[in-house]
């Protein structure tokens, strides 16, 4: 795979270091890496696979641009609000070079399509922001084969390692399974949409995960792969623990992923999670419509949607105890809700501990799903 | 004898500090006791442990100074 003149022109700042030389971009332009998600990380991993010279890059993601995705998600502008960010981000990165194939996928990885997609990649990048997927991806590269890059990230802090890579020898290394080889209960472990972000930080792990591509695709330095790395932005420390491979943790990914397709990688991450009473925000719209009697209380202290529903009252969600005796006694159906349907699910939960509780409901994803439905009905 | 053990992500917020010292933990065992007693909210967590930067699968012994890590898995991205 020769480069033309443009591409020597182009890399003319790589291609003099002696580690990636003309040998190392080609390896680069023949390479395929995937991308699953194109949000704070999939962003500056993008555009660094992108500028290094990556061949062939997937970007899978099913969500669009909104507002509160910019302060960090700089393949993005206001432009792009309401695009599908796996299109949006290719018209950005095929400007910033030409001289690479991108394919976009705006979907959602699942048991349906991960097999055929996955197995079309050399390399593919987690950096996705929930469990399901993550557990998704690693069953499927242990079963392909596939060396994979995780990026997680949880306010100030992030974690990167290279999992179920083969070295020269063919030794393999830990797996994702093989550091936590069960899913935490959803609550003990909020996403950025609840706990927040600073700007930065996906900026400082994607790039570190990008760092570990262009190093398995060259074969130069030292591949993170037996240990994981956590950044603390606020202090600067940089810990690297060792982990090891544990063939129980990796045959359970096995053994899901020849079953795949039946395996239901929502539940399995809800599994360790205290039941309640949700509605979803389809039959919630229609029980208003209806004049249903319902008490709705919004638990939010900063919003990110600058709506309520109407008539609601506000408890938040760190002042319940003094604002407990404004939730309806009467056994009326009362309805919890906040910008994700996290929040006012852990005060359902708190709620539950109490007797009594069968008439409380959580709003199922939240103003998030709400306006959805919102916005379907006025665009028919 | 003590042993330092640093938190990580949301486990930081349920202790309320990223550092503590813990005196007399012979052993990861006795050491998750004492921690479990002190913030018995960590039960409902998950998280890894290592001792001096070395995860550890099963109970082991301790020594003074040893430094242990407690990382969750973080959600986000």
């Amino acid at each position: 795979m020769d480069l033309n003149k443009q591409e020597n022109q182009y890399y003319h700042r790589q291609l003099i270091l002696p580690q990636i030389g003309k040998a190392g971009q080609q390896a680069l332009k023949k390479a395929n890496v995937l991308v699953i998600g194109a949000g704070g990380l999939g962003c500056p991993v993008l555009m660094s696979l992108c500028g290094v010279g990556v061949g062939r890059i997937g970007i899978i993601d099913p969500d669009k641009v909104t507002v509160s995705n910019l302060h960090r998600q700089m393949l993005y502008g206001f432009s792009q609000i309401g695009e599908f960010k796996a299109e949006a981000a290719i018209n950005r990165l095929k400007d910033l070079n030409p001289n690479i194939v991108l394919n976009a996928y705006s979907e959602r990885l699942s048991s349906e399509n991960a097999i055929e997609l996955i197995s079309q990649y050399d390399v593919i990048v987690d950096a996705t922001d929930n469990f399901p997927t993550r557990y998704l991806i690693n069953d499927v590269c242990v079963y392909l084969d596939k060396p994979f890059v995780l990026g997680s990230i949880d306010r100030f802090q992030g974690q990167v390692s290279v999992l179920n890579f083969r070295d020269d020898q063919g030794n393999k290394w830990p797996t994702y399974r093989c550091i936590f080889p069960k899913p935490s209960a959803p609550e003990t472990a909020p996403d950025c949409s609840q706990n927040g972000v600073i700007g930065v930080l996906p900026g400082v792990i994607g790039n570190l995960q990008a760092n570990e591509v262009i190093k398995v695709i060259c074969g130069i330095g030292e591949v993170l792969y037996g240990k994981v790395i956590i950044f603390d932005a606020l202090s600067n420390q940089i810990v690297q623990l060792s982990i090891q491979r544990n063939e129980k943790a990796v045959q359970q990914a096995l053994k899901n992923a020849s079953n795949f397709k039946s395996f239901d990688y929502e539940s399995f991450c809800n599994s360790t999670q205290k039941k309640i009473n949700e509605i979803t925000a389809i039959d919630l719209h229609k029980k208003i419509q209806n004049k249903e009697k319902i008490q709705l209380i919004d638990v939010r202290s900063t919003p990110e949607f600058q709506v309520e529903l109407p008539n609601s009252i506000h408890i938040p969600l760190n002042d319940l105890q003094a604002n407990i005796n404004k939730i309806s006694r009467d056994g009326g159906m009362v309805v919890f809700y906040c910008d994700h349907g996290v929040n006012s699910a852990k005060m359902v939960r708190m709620l539950h501990h109490g007797s009594k509780s069968k008439n409380l409901f959580n709003l199922k994803g939240g103003l998030a799903a709400w306006l959805k439905i919102e916005n379907n009905n006025h665009e028919k | 004898m003590k042993v330092n053990v640093i938190f990580f992500g949301v486990l930081v917020d349920l202790v309320g500090q990223s550092m503590l010292t813990i005196q007399d933990a012979d052993n990861i065992d006795d050491l998750k006791m004492k921690l479990v007693t002190r913030y018995p909210g960590l039960e409902g967590y998950t998280y890894r442990m290592a001792v001096n930067q070395q995860m550890i699968e099963d109970n082991k012994r301790l020594f003074d100074n040893d430094t242990i890590a407690m990382m969750p898995p973080f959600a986000g991205g």
